[in-house]
């Protein structure tokens, strides 16, 4: 003789099957909010090393006119005082590039005249809400040794 | 024995899905398949496009920083490192491009005990490769070994990376010593492929100033 009356009549009710959804729905939004900030690292840190190498390129280029000219040179510069950093499709990037120079003597006992050149490379990032962003390097040159 | 059929049928609870419950099942289940897999390819198409662009970035960086300080060259505990920063005398050659050249040849230190008077690198643009030549210490080297600066030599069909452009200039025009070079390198990674012949790139420009340590 067969019966259904012992089977339980069960299953998974509207509110369980909406939280599944659910979690699996955050699982993939934070997936992409993920990628979406992995992106725009890999961006920031692409402009960075280009600013890098412009402003370490700057310092090369003042170390030769002090060598073969005898003295450092805000006018006579590498890059000038502008340059895109990014011209990619989905950005474009110009960099502001300043130079300063500051004569002293040296601390140490043999007071040597020195200059302290620092090279800054500035832009507006816009993989991070167009925030002010900078590359500072800073070298020393000693102008002769006693 | 006999049974009375009649009997129990009027017993049995008629219960089950109905096939309109079934369909909709199956076409819920279907599209929710749909949306997860596209979504997890989606994600996994594009993790490996950054993860592309990122190794793009570095290691055009790297061979930037490789060719200002210099490759390792020599045999055995005898090695140096020679590039721009280190080198006596910098010499433009190969191919005109963009008013510079593709080129650069490097000579070290003439008073260094270790190098031998013709010794020399060659930094050259080949077939989407960064490459170079040696002549240190007075030899060639191991010819066979391949000298790939950037990207790293892999089989030709896998080769995703290429180094589209890569120029030297005199930094200073009008001097005729070349003092300070200018270097500019663009490469391209292949991110993805619509079809068989479209492929789509993403491309890094770093340029610098490099001057040579002899002044």
């Amino acid at each position: 003789m067969i019966t259904k009356t012992s089977c339980k009549d069960s299953g998974f009710t509207l509110i369980e099957l909406l939280a599944a959804f659910a979690i699996v729905l955050s699982a993939l939004v934070a997936l992409f909010v993920g990628i979406q900030f992995a992106e725009r690292q890999i961006y920031k840190n692409y402009h960075n090393r280009q600013a890098m190498l412009i402003a370490s390129g700057e310092l090369e280029y003042q170390y030769y006119r002090k060598v073969i000219y005898g003295n450092f040179s805000v006018d006579n510069s590498g890059f000038g005082d502008s340059i895109i950093l990014d011209d990619s499709k989905r950005f474009r990037v110009n960099a502001n590039i300043s130079r300063r120079f500051q004569s002293k003597l040296s601390e140490d006992n043999f007071a040597l005249p020195q200059t302290t050149v620092t090279v800054e490379v500035s832009w507006r990032e816009p993989a991070e809400d167009n925030k002010t962003r900078t590359v500072r390097l800073i070298e020393d040159y000693y102008d002769s040794r006693p | 024995m006999t049974v009375d059929h009649s009997t129990n049928k009027s017993r049995i609870k008629d219960s089950g899905y109905s096939m309109i419950e079934l369909m909709a099942v199956l076409v819920i289940s279907t599209i929710i398949f749909l949306g997860a897999t596209l979504a997890i390819s989606t994600f996994f198409l594009k993790f490996q496009e950054l993860q592309r662009i990122s190794v793009l970035n570095r290691e055009a960086f790297n061979c930037m920083q490789v060719i200002k300080h210099g490759v390792t060259v020599g045999i055995g505990g005898k090695t140096q490192f020679m590039g721009v920063i280190n080198a006596d005398e910098a010499e433009l050659t190969g191919n005109y491009v963009e008013g510079g050249r593709t080129a650069l040849l490097l000579k070290p230190p003439t008073s260094h005990s270790e190098y031998s008077a013709h010794d020399q690198i060659k930094i050259f643009l080949s077939e989407g490769h960064v490459r170079y030549e040696q002549y240190v210490f007075g030899s060639e080297g191991t010819t066979s070994r391949e000298r790939y600066i950037f990207p790293k030599r892999v089989n030709t069909k896998n080769q995703i990376m290429e180094v589209t452009k890569l120029v030297f200039r005199n930094g200073n025009p009008t001097a005729n010593n070349i003092k300070i070079v200018k270097v500019e390198l663009e490469a391209r990674v292949e991110i993805s492929r619509t079809n068989k012949t479209t492929r789509n790139y993403h491309t890094v420009r770093y340029e610098t100033f490099m001057a040579i340590g002899k002044m």
